[in-house]
């Protein structure tokens, strides 16, 4: 594609974007209109995903994903997913807005990475890595990296991360699938490294699914809504300065 | 036989020197009359033969220099043959930058904003040895008796500027700015007008593309410089320096390498073009080289999704061009 800069103008290069996320369509067109990509939520009731224009990183919608997450020992959905066509490594980025504190008895994941065993297989799906909320004594929100590999929590390098609320924070990652130790898993909150897996066998296949999701059991308040905006998949960083769109 | 034309020769060598030494009168007695009983007349003093006001050249300087052209003997002999009693043979006049000179007859201006005087002596020297004796210059081995005087022919060393010139050289260029870049190589086509001390110019660029970094974004560039401006010129006897001012304007062509969408884009980038350089002179084709500097003082942005803008096209380039200069008369 040749375009002349009229003038001063910027010479704009390209994009280093795969795909993004912003929902200033309104629906979840960006998500459903892509292969293997999915808004979904279940049980139902009562979870629930919409597009709200209440809350927004930038622009004026962004994404509520709503569970009700009792004492009940049942896991509550309420996801974002992108599977199948994305790249072997790359970086996931995606703003959250958490209105207040939330006491997590069992877990409460907010990214997530799936693999399967057979990439074409699609009854080969599980688990691997959740990026986890969790609540620190203090009563603040911090993070937790647990994998489904070991099922274990993986300790962060950096202890405790505090996560803000009643503020827009970003959470990137990059990921690169191998079951080899070209492997990689590395994760920012706001920009900063809180952890980085490296040399590391991290998935059986090339196959990636990745979900910006609420997926939680036993909240204390039981129904939460936590804003999701600016989704990328990106081929070089995003950070907090990313820009999604011209 | 042989005898009978040396003694002829000698005869018409004290015609000569009579002539010069006596007046005109004796002059114009025939030649191969006996000559008149008395001394040789003594040859004319170089001050007394070459002269004029000049103080560039200096008369003298003008004889020293003919002396490097013509044998004393033959110099002092055409002098006495063609002064037939009048003082000086040949005049030297000063005019500032220009410079005439009076040789048997003849007269010839130069100009030499230089006023380089051992050059003008030179230049006067090979005049003066045309004029009084072409053969020595032309066809050394002249057998006599000398030929009538030819036509003067235009004196070869001094030519006057040519009206326009063409440079074609090879060119090395770098950018000086945001990135990390390398160096652009191609090849410069310049145009420089007029005789005079100032005249126009006009230069096109025609580089490689080039791979370098702005802000973390590979991109291959690719950039088509041209500039109009002014050349003003100081010229020498051997070299002539000039330095140059414009506009520029380059059209730029930019793709990234390794974004996941890429894009071309192009730009006009516009700015100043300053350059000093230096040819050869005297000749149709001479050797030139130049320094170049072109600053863009609004060089467009590098924009990149998702990082944004990345960096700027070079603020400033510098370059050196050498090459071939050709004259046009």
């Amino acid at each position: 594609m040749t375009a002349l800069a009229a003038g001063c103008g910027p010479l704009d290069v390209g994009s280093d974007l795969y795909w993004t996320a912003r929902f200033e369509t309104g629906d979840f067109s960006e998500w459903t209109g892509q292969p293997g990509g999915q808004a979904e939520m279940f049980p139902t009731p009562p979870n629930m995903v919409a597009v709200t224009n209440g809350q927004a990183h930038q622009g004026s919608y962004s994404a509520a994903l709503t569970i009700t997450a009792g004492p009940d020992n049942v896991q509550e959905n309420a996801l974002l997913s992108r599977a199948g066509d994305l790249p072997i490594e790359g970086y996931y980025s995606a703003w959250y807005y958490l209105p207040h504190s939330v006491t997590v008895g069992t877990f409460w994941v907010l990214f997530k990475f799936r693999m399967r065993t057979n990439a074409s297989d699609p009854s080969t799906s599980g688990e691997l890595y959740d990026m986890d909320l969790a609540t620190l004594t203090s009563g603040e929100m911090t993070l937790q990296l647990y994998t489904h590999q070991t099922s274990t929590v993986i300790p962060l390098d950096v202890s405790d991360p505090v996560v803000p609320v009643d503020t827009w924070f970003q959470l990137e990652a990059f990921y690169r699938a191998a079951n080899d130790a070209t492997g990689r898993l590395t994760y920012w909150l706001d920009g900063r490294q809180v952890v980085d897996l490296a040399g590391v066998p991290t998935s059986p296949t090339s196959w990636v699914e990745w979900d910006a999701c609420s997926v939680g059991e036993n909240l204390s308040p039981e129904t939460e809504t936590i804003y999701v905006d600016d989704c990328a998949i990106s081929r070089s960083r995003v950070g907090l300065p990313g820009r999604l769109t011209e | 036989m042989v005898r009978k034309w040396r003694f002829r020769g000698a005869i018409l060598a004290a015609a000569a020197l009579g002539a010069l030494g006596r007046g005109p009168a004796r002059a114009a007695q025939p030649a191969d009359e006996p000559p008149a009983p008395g001394p040789a007349p003594a040859p004319p003093a170089p001050a007394a033969a070459i002269g004029g006001p000049s103080t560039c050249p200096r008369p003298a300087a003008v004889f020293d220099e003919l002396l490097t052209l013509v044998p004393r003997e033959r110099l002092e002999a055409r002098l006495r043959a063609i002064a037939r009693g009048k003082t000086p043979v040949v005049e030297i006049v000063d005019l500032g930058v220009p410079y005439r000179i009076i040789a048997a007859g003849q007269v010839r201006e130069y100009r030499d904003e230089s006023r380089d005087c051992a050059y003008r002596a030179r230049i006067a020297a090979v005049f003066v040895a045309l004029a009084i004796d072409p053969a020595e210059l032309i066809a050394p081995p002249a057998p006599p008796p000398p030929p009538a005087p030819a036509p003067l022919p235009a004196p070869a060393m001094e030519a006057p500027p040519p009206v326009a010139r063409l440079d074609l050289g090879a060119t090395v260029l770098g950018g000086i700015g945001s990135g990390d870049r390398g160096a652009d190589f191609g090849a410069e086509l310049r145009w420089a007008g007029g005789r005079g001390r100032v005249g126009p110019e006009a230069g096109l660029l025609a580089l490689l593309p080039v791979d370098n970094t702005i802000g973390g974004v590979r991109l291959r560039q690719w950039r088509l410089p041209v500039d109009a401006g002014v050349r003003a010129r100081i010229v020498g006897p051997r070299f002539e320096r000039y330095g140059e001012i414009g506009l520029a304007a380059a059209l730029l062509s930019v793709r990234a390498l390794d974004l996941a969408s890429p894009r071309s884009q192009t730009a006009l980038e516009l700015g100043v073009h300053i350059a000093v350089g230096l040819h050869a002179t005297g000749h149709r084709l001479a050797p030139f080289a130049a320094l170049a500097v072109e600053l863009v003082p609004d060089p467009p942005a590098v924009f990149a999704l998702p990082a944004g803008t990345v960096g700027h096209t070079p603020l400033l380039w510098a370059g050196a061009t050498a090459g071939a200069s050709l004259g046009f008369w």
